[in-house]
């Protein structure tokens, strides 16, 4: 009969229940910019993205929004809200926002970064605020690790990088360039001369194919291809066949800059289908519109050529998909037989990279798993050497910028509890009352709305933007669509009277009337039970004298019918707020 | 003129001054729209889905509830064509067959009042072989057989109406039954009639009672009866 499991609602609940608050690796206040952008102001949206992410116009472009999948609009009504174009959003129209404020406080610790990359640069941002003196060493004649060497700029411009680069500085950190560690300077120098180290190397090691021919001129690794188009090394692609082999992120970048290079044909082979295809849709669809041919369930199986030095060619196979692998995605299956030939000048494996672990000296004695990953322990980022943190790509093989974003933060926090001893601890968690909160009746209705993009007759330029951002018009309409999650209905339970009006008039079916035996709750749950009717809980549920109201919250839409419903004003619709987790 | 006629009037200021919430095509404007509406406000806004299944209720508690309004609306007509005096009472009955649809009048009453009968009936068989007279529904049971009561005593009262030979000695049959209760007998037939034998007292007391006491009972107990099925959790589940 226990049909329904029962928690008592406590902070973790709250910041559960705002899922794209909840999703984001840096818990990024989602729902309150939206609500400042649909109030059309700009600035707010930005400073409390600023404060969360740190980089907002380029989150804003390239984050892999976490935060969608678990925008509720998507999981009950329609489509989720576009959380990552309004954050652009937020960055493309604010007037001029307070620039971050200076340091006041100065501390005598210096710290030392490898890799100014983006967990670098959060790492370098924090530490730099709480005082310390930072220097950031990068291998690269330009600071921004995969921001400037692996996106390309027609998603990611430039000057908008540069920018977030500049307020870094800004703000006191030092940055050291073409300084690779490992050669004139190592890691052992480094931690004599700084008080902590913080590995952000990224992983910029191309994982190879592992097929026949791979050697061949012509055969050039994704993350290797995109540095040498984004640093323009030397490359001619003009009027050659390409093909790209992978699914993610490098894959489309790779075979896109090709086709802006005056490639005269690109493909992608891809050993899945479209679904299992590990990157947004959206950009699929800018693929396609481009006219590169997506090859799906076909694979490589080696590499030919004609003279013995160049490639001329490649033998493929066509796959099957078979069970599903541990990531829920099916895994591709060669069928026998079907190989074929195409007739390609390059061919781009793109499918992962790792992190470049040779610059770490043994003398040290840091610990490296079996991967060949730096082994840190997940909390603190500290490695078993005392002083040594690492972070980001580098620790755990390529993921998203929002991730490693992260790394880099909480990295910070954990290298100034190692030199301060100090813990900084999270601000309270507190709720507003709304007093008249309305919600918009066509609220349901409303489209999500679609970037607008360069006609694809003007994409054959690297540095030409394809995306144009939300106009305000668009960014407050697709604004309105949010839920807000971060208005929830509060409860006083001595004032209820067990009507059922809440019941009966929730749109979304929440609410349920329940008998205690209908119910099973935790031990918290219990005790309540208990101290309300001053007997022990198995005598209350024999008796039948208890009857709950109870909420699913996942499916409440904020539109305060039932508290506007209730007779005696048991419900009030209450605003969450909570700071940063990182602004302390 | 790109938007269509429809689409005009719901747009405007005038519509939308009464119909706030526009057309109720998502469950947010569903809910709004009853919260909204005074007609509707006092229906429930969701109820079960298997309460809509025909072959569960047979709509015979609806059925009752409708034949009781039109029994109300034609008593009501009836009412402005009809004196209750031994004199009169049997000329206005047949009287109303020269009156415009007077006919159907009558007969509509008639008719509703024995279907009435016949349907408060079932309602009470069927609610007691879905066994929703169960608790939490116990006391709306017993506010139904109150009901049922007044029924039949509202058809009861009504039969001396047309005072003809049929009225006439149904009710002296009647009420001389009820005379022969032990000790109270014959006080409970004196209440009843108003005289020792059905005559002008008795077509007069019988004329109240059918016209304004019962059916208020009636009205009363009825509100109290719909209000408790939604106060009880709606229709009883499925067996």
């Amino acid at each position: 009969m226990n049909r329904f499991r029962i928690r008592i609602p406590d902070p973790p609940w709250f910041e559960e229940n705002i899922g794209c608050e909840n999703a984001c690796p840096v818990n990024t206040r989602a729902p309150r910019y939206i609500l400042a952008i649909s109030q059309g102001d700009y600035d707010r949206a930005f400073l409390i993205n600023r404060e969360d992410n740190l980089f907002p116009a380029i989150l804003g472009r390239i984050c892999v929004h976490p935060c969608e999948e678990k925008c509720r609009r998507g999981l009950f009504i329609d489509s989720p809200i576009s959380i990552c174009s309004l954050k652009r959003a937020s960055a493309d129209h604010k007037g001029s926002p307070p620039p971050i404020k200076k340091v006041t406080h100065r501390r005598e610790k210096r710290v030392a970064i490898i890799g100014a990359g983006p967990s670098g640069l959060s790492a370098a941002h924090d530490l730099a605020r709480l005082g310390y003196e930072v220097t950031l060493y990068e291998s690269y004649s330009i600071p921004g690790g995969m921001l400037n060497v692996g996106i390309p700029p027609y998603r990611l411009p430039r000057e908008i990088v540069q920018e977030a680069i500049e307020e870094v500085k800004k703000i006191g950190v030092e940055m050291i360039l073409n300084t690779p560690i490992g050669q004139e300077l190592n890691l052992e120098e480094l931690r004599r001369r700084y008080d902590a180290v913080y590995i952000a190397a990224g992983a910029h090691k191309a994982e190879k194919l592992g097929i026949p021919g791979e050697d061949l001129k012509g055969v050039i690794h994704g993350v290797t291809f995109m540095r040498m188009v984004n640093l323009k090394e030397d490359l001619e692609v003009r009027g050659k066949r390409v093909a790209v082999v992978g699914g993610g992120n490098t894959a489309m970048d790779a075979s896109r800059s090709s086709l802006r290079m005056g490639a005269k044909e690109v493909m992608i082979l891809y050993r899945r289908t479209k679904e299992e295809m590990p990157v947004d849709p959206r950009e699929i669809e800018q693929v396609e519109e481009e006219g590169i041919q997506v090859n799906y369930l076909t694979q490589p199986i080696e590499v030919l050529s004609k003279d013995g030095v160049n490639v001329s060619g490649a033998r493929c196979i066509k796959n099957r998909l078979g069970d599903p692998e541990k990531d829920g995605r099916r895994r591709p299956i060669p069928i026998e037989g079907s190989e074929f030939e195409i007739e390609i000048d390059f061919l781009i494996p793109a499918v992962s990279q790792s992190p470049d672990i040779s610059f770490l000296p043994e003398e040290i004695g840091l610990e490296i798993s079996r991967w060949d990953r730096l082994v840190v322990d997940p909390d603190t980022f500290e490695t078993n050497i005392k002083g040594i943190f690492a972070g980001g790509d580098f620790v755990t093989g390529p993921r998203d910028v929002i991730r490693v974003i992260a790394d880099g933060r909480k990295a910070a926090l954990s290298i100034h509890h190692y030199l301060s001893g100090e813990r900084l601890k999270k601000g309270e968690a507190y709720f507003t009352p709304l007093v008249n909160h309305e919600i918009c009746p066509e609220i349901e209705k409303i489209p999500r709305q679609k970037m607008e993009t360069i006609p694809v007759f003007e994409r054959h330029s690297l540095e030409k933007e394809v995306e144009l951002g939300f106009s305000k018009e668009m960014a407050q309409r697709e604004a309105h669509r949010c839920l807000k999650c971060h208005i929830f209905t509060i409860f006083d339970r001595s004032k209820c009277i067990l009507c059922g009006g809440c019941v009966d008039i929730c749109p979304k079916t929440c609410f349920r009337m329940a008998e205690l035996k209908e119910v099973e709750g935790d031990e918290k749950f219990l005790k309540l039970v208990e101290s309300l009717y001053g007997s022990p809980f198995e005598e209350i549920k024999r008796l039948n004298i208890a009857t709950l109201i109870i909420k699913d919250e996942s499916r409440c839409i904020q539109c305060s019918l039932c508290a506007k419903r209730c007779p005696t004003g048991a419900i009030t619709m209450e605003e969450y707020h909570r700071g940063s987790i990182f602004y302390r | 003129m790109d938007k269509g006629i429809i689409k005009r009037i719901s747009e405007s200021a005038i519509w939308r001054s009464i119909f706030r919430t526009g057309i109720p095509d998502t469950d947010l404007k569903r809910s709004m729209f009853m919260y909204h509406n005074f007609f509707l406000h006092i229906f429930p806004v969701k109820m079960k889905r298997h309460g809509l299944k025909f072959s569960y209720t047979f709509c015979l508690g609806g059925i009752s509830c409708l034949l009781f309004i039109i029994l109300t609306v034609t008593g009501i007509l009836l009412m402005f064509l009809y004196t209750p005096s031994i004199e009169r009472a049997y000329f206005d009955m047949k009287a109303l067959a020269l009156v415009f649809n007077g006919k159907i009048l009558r007969n509509l009453h008639r008719w509703s009042a024995h279907g009435m009968v016949v349907t408060v009936f079932l309602h009470m068989v069927r609610v007691f072989y879905t066994r929703s007279y169960r608790p939490p529904r116990e006391f709306n049971w017993v506010i139904g057989i109150g009901l049922l009561i007044l029924t039949l005593a509202l058809s009861y009262t009504g039969y001396l109406l047309p005072w003809d030979q049929l009225a006439y000695w149904g009710i002296t049959v009647g009420t001389t039954i009820m005379s022969y209760a032990p000790f109270v007998g014959k006080y409970i037939r004196f209440f009843m009639l108003g005289a020792d034998e059905v005559g002008h007292e008795a077509l007069l007391r019988f004329y109240v009672l059918h016209c304004v006491v019962l059916p208020f009972l009636t009205a009363i107990l009825i509100a109290i009866h719909f209000w408790r099925i939604r106060k009880d959790g709606g229709i009883s589940d499925p067996l």
